[in-house]
């Protein structure tokens, strides 16, 4: 899809794009938005626009990846919109994901232990995912904004360093968790219901992968930077 | 897949670029001097689309790999058909494509010559990957090199689709070849 802008409706690019609407509910908008522009429901709401279509147009185009711009918005702003992609995954899509497999396993043939398998598969992974917000949310996130405040505006930039991506074990194992799905399911089950739980799944992954690309190539490298400014200082 | 174009002509390159990207999902690397191609790891590609006289001029490198190289051609120029696939840059966009689509489908079956099921020796390492054993340990209870379990591992990723020891072990336990994760 092309790149959206500020005079855009809002509501054709929901249209065209409806894998944003909770990206744009972690913004505090909600279905029902008429036909305004994003600059004006951005007003309305008090969003900061620009920082509003830039994660808009991530997480639509996985190639697009404006590094500079996400580097010039403020690091707590990051935070604060991390922070509510962490509690939408603990809040609703971790618990839809186990609501459809909870049926797919009771509505499947009882011999079929696969599907038990797989769901020990997933909640492994939730429990690494589970802990990883944990850590965000109890130091390294706090960390970031006692340095912000710490800084208070001051320039950083020449700290910035960004190396290189790491393989993610989230990714991988969602990964993995598909291609157990994909390649290798065996014996009967419920259509629907395993459908509704891959689809589940694939929305965490598009969201996880955005997320961990603003976590690792911007937050990173401004958090480390911000430290390292803090650390000079005293 | 890895695909190299080296053409002098930037729109020619960006051309097939957009077409492999649009039609194949393959982003090609471009090279606008053969230089700059040869500076850059030239063995790295399973591809390579270029003119006859590039290859004529760098022989040594490019007739080993005959089987994986489509020759640009232009003016109806027939000559270089039995060499090897050909795309004549004039040609109407469907038959481009029609020729595309037959080359990456020919590098497609060169590639999928790894048969499909697990070798005995891969589902040995399978297991005790499973299990928990590192690299190294598989390496000493098989007595063979720490190099063969990884091309072992590599295989067993490529064959299943799953990377993660975790991912492997719970294939391993739906497939009885282990029966517990914590049976080391």
């Amino acid at each position: 899809m092309a790149l959206i802008n500020a005079d855009c409706k809002l509501c054709d690019v929901i249209l065209n794009e409806p894998s944003i609407i909770p990206v744009i509910n972690r913004f505090g908008i909600i279905l029902g938005v008429g036909d305004k522009s994003i600059r004006t429901v951005c007003e309305e709401k008090n969003l900061d626009c620009e920082f509003f279509v830039t994660i808009l147009n991530t997480f639509i185009n996985e190639d697009y990846f404006p590094e500079n711009r996400l580097k010039s918005f403020c690091a707590t702003q990051i935070v604060d919109y991390l922070t509510l992609t962490n509690s939408y995954y603990q809040q609703f899509q971790i618990p839809n994901i186990e609501r459809h497999f909870n049926s797919l396993i009771s509505q499947s043939d009882s011999d079929n232990n696969n599907l038990e398998l797989m769901k020990q598969f997933f909640e492994e992974l939730k429990k690494e995912l589970l802990s990883r917000i944990e850590r965000d949310r109890t130091s390294w996130f706090p960390a970031i904004r006692a340095a912000a405040e710490q800084l208070q505006g001051e320039y950083y930039g020449e700290h910035i360093r960004y190396d290189h991506d790491e393989p993610d074990s989230l990714e991988e194992k969602l990964d993995d968790l598909k291609s157990l799905f994909v390649i290798h399911l065996r014996g009967e089950y419920d259509l629907n219901l395993c459908h509704g739980v891959i689809f589940a799944l694939y929305s965490l992954e598009k969201d996880i992968k955005q997320h961990n690309r603003i976590r690792n190539r911007i937050l990173r490298p401004i958090a480390d930077a911000m430290l390292k400014a803090c650390h000079d200082k005293e | 897949m890895r695909i190299a174009v080296v053409t002098p002509h930037t729109l020619l390159n960006l051309g097939l670029k957009h077409l492999f990207q649009r039609y194949f999902d393959v982003t090609p690397a471009l090279y606008n001097r053969a230089e700059d191609f040869f500076d850059d790891t030239p063995e790295q590609f399973d591809a390579y689309l270029l003119f006859a006289d590039t290859v004529l001029k760098y022989s040594d490198f490019f007739l080993p790999r005959k089987s994986r190289i489509m020759l640009l051609t232009a003016h109806g120029d027939q000559s270089s058909e039995s060499f090897a696939p050909t795309l004549p840059i004039d040609e109407e966009k469907e038959s481009l494509l029609e020729r595309l689509e037959r080359f990456v489908e020919q590098l497609g079956r060169q590639a999928e010559s790894l048969p499909q099921e697990l070798s005995p020796r891969e589902t040995e390492v399978l297991k005790l990957v499973a299990k928990g054993f590192m690299n190294k340990e598989i390496a000493d209870q098989l007595n063979i090199s720490i190099n063969t379990v990884l091309s072992h591992r590599k295989n067993l990723t490529a064959k299943l689709g799953i990377k993660t020891v975790s991912g492997l072990s719970f294939y391993a336990m739906m497939n009885g070849y282990i029966s517990d994760i914590d049976n080391k």
